[in-house]
């Protein structure tokens, strides 16, 4: 057997001996005997090979090191020591030599080991805390000790240096601790260090670590914020240079970007046509506006009050008697508030016009958006070749100058460059004009663009109108000779989609090429993303960084909401410039207070960075719209290079089957997947053993089955569907599809399966909508060093409050935390990444009501005062086993208290004592005996949790 | 001008008031287990004079003595044959009492109305939870009673003569039983079933599913 494959055994060895539920280490962090043993496997494994070629190390001595290493914590399995841990009773050692030999007895049986040494083991056992190796102890072992191996004492030193490196709590203890060991000289090592800001650090890891690995470095240990690398001493294998990571990480965005990005490119109406104008691509203006068209739905206007429609008709009247100038007293029909051009009884036909034409509005709005003014950041267009030149001749000549003179250049040439992109902005919109108005009519791009938010009737007057009026022919030669109002609905619009398009291409076919939006391309973001990368990079000195900080901080504060100048980025404190105003679709509320501007000062849009810019752009490109909550899992303070493989293993396998439950390839689409359905969770939950769950498993935490009822009401929804798309001709579809389906009822059930389809995918399509087979949630697992899943639809349910969510919320991490081994947290917007250590297993989820409740607990356990337990927002391992039975027992409990369903949990949860939710559960029933299994439930309630 | 009211009391050790807590509950369960109150319907019947003696030991106007004798008169109007209270459930009821008053002592004003009703509902907990402990094991013990006299689920419908049988865990009652052979069966079983018996008596109305 190989060393790998002991490995493995003697992981399975630990799971079975409960090492998953036992605590190891807790303070700053924590860790659970499982975790800490298993990373020191790790670098045993990647420490190895030097140690092999370095220090001559057997195989027999490997192994020795590795049982050592396996049970040099053995002690810390007792209950005392897992008492004292907890704070329940006083000090004791977990140096336990007997319990040790025992274990290895077990082990080596296990594993199927003979004529290993056991001494040398003990004795790195007996000899690995520092504490305990006195020097009374190092003699007994060497008077006493029989050992076979000569050099036991190297090997138990060795122990004891795995043992520390593992024990470091962060990137930089772990790396004093390999640079100040005894063993340094055998090993080179590297790190890479990161800033951790979100999906942007993900593909950070990766990058780095692809350089790192392709050097040929070994990675050892992984922390939230970097990893340590070694490679054996002697061999010269170079750091990957910024540069190398640089190109690893354009590869992974061009994998991002390669997506379908219209749905991400084509905003809203009601609010910004253009949000994320970075992303533009004007060759890929066809698909951006026919997307733009399903912003609003064909029947959109027709559902509005007649009150809504009687009004628009009138402003509409008026808009015309403005533009087509023919009444005879203009000055009248704007005091009487309509037209009497207009007839009364042309009401309806009018209506149904504006109503016919929302979709086209919509689809003007866009165009209309892509060439106005605002849209484009002087300072982000390049200057026009034929200024260039003026402007290089203008700085040479600055050059030469100094003092009062030089500043008064200075401020020339900042005016010239002014002037100079402005001239660039120009050309685009003058050529938009240009062809626009060729097609449209003199005037008309400046009537369109005189259009602001979306208003039927100035729509319908500015832009439409222009349009419907004009001769299909001469839009198309393939249309009929007719005016574009008298084609059918889908064609005329399809005639928009098509001029409007050719009018953009030629329109920038006219523009400075570098001046043409190409979409963001990955070099760029790539560039914005390295700049978290703080090692390898390029060193600036701490002045510098401090003067720029003060710079920002100076200035910040005038410029909040413009984008220019100097600015601390209100979300990630980092100093930089220009920048981009936030939009409401990817930061939350962007117009809102902040004291990172005037009090009384103007309105406007913060300004953000591009990092945090592309950062949130990333989220929605990768998750397909915004996510309203992300789940973040950690590893447990650090993880080891295999252990962070499955790590990443798990976790992959369990969203590879909650995905596939949630999307159109599940052959039952009754089977559905809920984060939210807290009792059937919980139910499944305790059914299960936490610490040994497979992915699959896991997954099946959070699936249901619908309800009989749903189940009948999504196939008459379904069936209908498809009867509206293949006919009722049961015959007819056979001989079609060459099917042999008795009646109809056959038919439907083998497409429910997904049995039947049809190649133009409709019926598939039909089925997704139907069992609404749609994925609302997205895996990003790149590296162990964070792995993050953003959610499109918070976890709560239907009228949850905001504490009642908070616990489902809460009940999820615990689960997640649990069978992935991992810590993990759940970001909103606004919340901190964390950066370093993570100091329990799962963080509280922001609300006061939860963390009250916590705190109180915490409070009654006696493990510190209220107010200082307010501040600490982590659990712990066996605080996250309370709190998961809590939520649980109280989402089983629901039904028979019959609580408020918004509040029901914490209702449940925040009671004083169970005798108070006995009470309530009496007054509820009929029956005067309360059966046992609701005790069963009550259970977790009687440690006490009090909102006193 | 007005006088300023004071928030915020004195600190208090919330580690020696929850073993304090831990006490009397213990204390005043053993008693309610040797007293009358057992088993029954209503709150009065499973508390007995627990609810009043905290109103009154809380209000800070009463001592141990005159609580216990408000307590044992309480007890002795519910005996029905003897009047003779065991030393080792007085002194259970003297214990508790006497430990109520002392963490009367312990807490502030603000907290002595929420511990109260703790208590109050932590003792309820625990008789209404033993209560349902003992009904479900006379339920499981009626259930192997019956099946060992019939080995198989078949046997005991044809004997009972009631078709709608769908276990062997059952409550003992007689209130639903139409055929002799199923009363005497219940008879037999509660003749050797003290605890059995003692539920028998409270006339619970029972829901039969709800027991399986």
């Amino acid at each position: 057997m190989d060393i790998e494959e002991l490995r493995k055994k003697a992981i399975s060895w630990m799971i079975e001996r409960g090492w998953r539920q036992k605590i190891a280490k807790r303070g700053d962090y924590e860790q659970t005997l499982y975790d800490h043993t298993a990373i020191q496997l790790d670098i045993l494994n990647s420490l190895s090979p030097t140690l092999k070629t370095k220090l001559g190390l057997t195989r027999d001595e490997l192994i020795i090191i590795m049982l050592a290493s396996i049970l040099h914590d053995v002690g810390k399995e007792k209950k005392e020591w897992q008492e004292y841990i907890k704070k329940k009773a006083d000090y004791c050692s977990h140096i336990d030599e007997n319990l040790a030999r025992e274990a290895l007895d077990e082990l080596l049986a296990y594993m199927g080991l003979k004529d290993i040494d056991k001494e040398a083991v003990i004795s790195g056992v007996v000899l690995h805390m520092w504490g305990e190796r006195t020097p009374g102890r190092v003699m007994g072992r060497v008077i006493f000790g029989e050992h076979q191996n000569t050099r036991w004492k190297q090997l138990a030193d060795l122990v004891d240096f795995i043992d520390n490196l593992a024990s470091a709590g962060s990137l930089f203890e772990g790396m004093a601790v390999l640079e100040r060991s005894p063993f340094a000289s055998y090993f080179n090592t590297a790190y890479h260090q990161v800033l951790v800001r979100g999906l942007s650090t993900v593909f950070l890891h990766r990058s780095a670590l692809d350089a790192f690995m392709g050097k040929g470095w070994q990675p050892l240990i992984h922390y939230v914020n970097g990893t340590i690398y070694v490679e054996e001493a002697g061999k010269k294998t170079p750091v990957p240079s910024v540069e190398d990571i640089k190109e690893k990480m354009v590869e992974l965005l061009n994998q991002v970007l390669e997506t379908n990005l219209e749905e991400q490119v084509v905003g809203n109406p009601t609010a910004s046509m253009l949000p994320k104008k970075d992303l533009f691509d004007y060759e890929q203006m066809d698909a951006y506006l026919r997307t733009a068209k399903t912003r609003v739905s064909v029947t959109a206007f027709d559902r509005k009050t007649e009150e809504y429609k009687k009004n628009t008709f009138r402003k509409y009247s008026l808009l015309r008697c403005e533009l087509d100038k023919e009444c005879p007293d203009p000055d009248n029909c704007k005091k009487e508030g309509r037209c009497r051009r207009f007839e009364e009884e042309e009401t309806p036909r009018y209506l149904d016009r504006i109503g016919r034409a929302y979709q086209e509005m919509v689809i003007f709005k866009f165009f209309k958006t892509v060439f106005n003014e605002k849209t484009y950041n002087l300072e982000e267009l390049a200057v026009l070749p034929e200024d260039e030149e003026a402007l290089e001749q203008l700085q040479a000549e600055m050059e030469g100058l100094e003092g009062e003179k030089r500043k008064k250049a200075e401020k020339k040439y900042e005016r010239q460059v002014k002037k100079a992109t402005r001239k660039a902005l120009e050309q685009i919109i003058c050529s938009a004009r240009d062809e626009y108005d060729q097609v449209f009519g003199e005037g008309a791009f400046d009537l369109l663009q005189s259009t602001t938010t979306f208003t039927p009737e100035i729509d319908m007057a500015y832009a439409v109108d222009p349009y419907w009026r004009l001769n299909a022919r001469d839009l198309d030669p393939d249309s009929p000779d007719v005016e574009v109002e008298e084609l059918p609905d889908d064609q005329r619009k399809e005639l928009l989609i098509k001029t409007l398009t050719e009018i953009t291409k030629r329109a920038f076919d006219k523009v400075y090429e570098k001046n043409r939006p190409r979409g963001l391309q990955a070099v760029k973001v790539a560039e914005v993303f390295m700049k978290d990368l703080l090692h390898p990079a390029e060193q600036r000195e701490l002045t510098e960084i401090i003067a720029d900080q003060i710079r920002g901080y100076k200035e910040t504060k005038l410029l909040a909401r413009k984008a220019h100048g100097d600015h601390l980025c209100p979300i990630c404190n980092q100093y930089f410039q220009g920048g981009t105003n936030a939009r409401a679709d990817f930061v939350g509320k962007p117009e809102s207070h902040t004291n990172r501007a005037p009090s009384h000062g103007g309105q406007g849009y913060i300004v953000i960075c591009d990092s945090c810019k592309f950062e949130r752009y990333f989220r929605q490109i990768l998750l397909g719209g915004k996510p309203a909550q992300m789940v973040v899992i950690y590893p447990r303070t650090n993880i080891g290079y295999y252990t962070g493989e499955k790590l990443m293993q798990h976790v992959e396998e369990t969203w590879e089957r909650l995905t596939a439950l949630a999307s159109s390839e599940n052959p039952d689409p009754h089977e559905k997947v809920s984060l939210s359905l807290t009792a059937i969770a919980y139910r499944k939950f305790k059914q299960s053993s936490w610490d040994r769950l497979s992915g699959e498993e896991l997954a099946k935490i959070f699936t249901y089955k619908s309800s009989e009822e749903k189940q009948k009401e999504m196939r008459k929804e379904f069936a209908k569907a498809v009867r509206e798309e293949l006919g009722e001709d049961i015959e007819e579809i056979n001989r079609i599809y060459g099917t042999e389906y008795q009646d109809y009822d056959e038919l439907i059930d083998k497409a429910i399966s997904g049995e039947f389809y049809d190649e133009d995918g409709v019926i598939a399509e039909a089925r997704k909508k139907a069992y609404q087979l749609v994925p609302q949630m997205k895996l990003v697992c790149q590296t162990p060093h964070m792995v993050l899943v953003p959610l499109k639809t918070g976890i709560s349910m239907g009228n949850d409050s905001k504490a009642n969510a908070r616990l489902r919320q809460l009940f999820v991490l615990i689960v997640l935390a649990l069978t992935l081994h991992s810590s993990v947290m759940l970001l909103e917007e606004g919340d901190e990444m964390l950066e370093e250590s993570c100091p329990g297993i799962v963080k509280l989820p922001s609300s006061p009501g939860l963390k009250r409740l916590v705190a109180k607990e915490r409070e009654r356990n006696s493990k510190g005062k209220l107010t200082a337990e307010l501040a600490k927002d982590w659990l712990t391992l066996d605080e996250a086993l309370v709190w998961v039975d809590k939520i649980g027992a109280a989402a089983t409990l629901v039904p028979a208290t019959d609580y408020p369903e918004s509040n029901n949990l914490y209702q449940i949860i925040s009671s004083p004592t169970p005798g108070h939710i006995l009470r309530r559960i009496e007054m509820k029933r009929k029956s005067s005996v309360i059966p046992w299994p609701l005790f069963e439930a009550l259970k977790p309630f009687e440690t006490g949790v009090s909102e006193e | 001008m007005r006088k300023p009211i004071l928030a915020g009391g004195r600190g208090v050790d919330m580690a020696q008031v929850e073993q304090k807590v831990q006490e009397i509950l213990d204390y005043f369960e053993a008693y309610l287990e040797g007293s009358p109150f057992r088993f029954g319907k209503s709150r009065h019947e499973v508390m007995g004079p627990i609810p009043k003696i905290l109103h009154r030991a809380f209000s800070g106007k009463w001592s141990l003595e005159s609580l216990a004798g408000y307590a044992y008169r309480i007890h002795e109007m519910k005996l029905k044959h003897s009047r003779n209270i065991p030393e080792e459930v007085r002194q259970n009821l003297e214990n508790g009492i006497s430990k109520v008053l002392e963490l009367y002592e312990l807490l502030p004003p603000e907290m002595v109305q929420k511990i109260r009703e703790r208590i109050d509902y932590s003792l309820y907990y625990r008789r209404r939870k033993k209560q349902s402990k003992d009904f479900d094991q006379t339920c499981e013990d009626f259930g192997a009673f019956l099946r060992q006299k019939y080995p198989t689920l078949e046997e005991l419908r044809r004997a009972w003569g009631d078709e709608s049988i769908k276990d062997y865990k059952m409550f003992p009652t007689k209130k639903k039983a139409k055929n002799p052979v199923h009363q005497s069966d219940v008879d037999e079983f509660l003749s050797s079933h003290r605890e059995g018996r003692k539920i028998e008596e409270i006339d619970i109305e029972i829901d039969e599913e709800e027991v399986s």
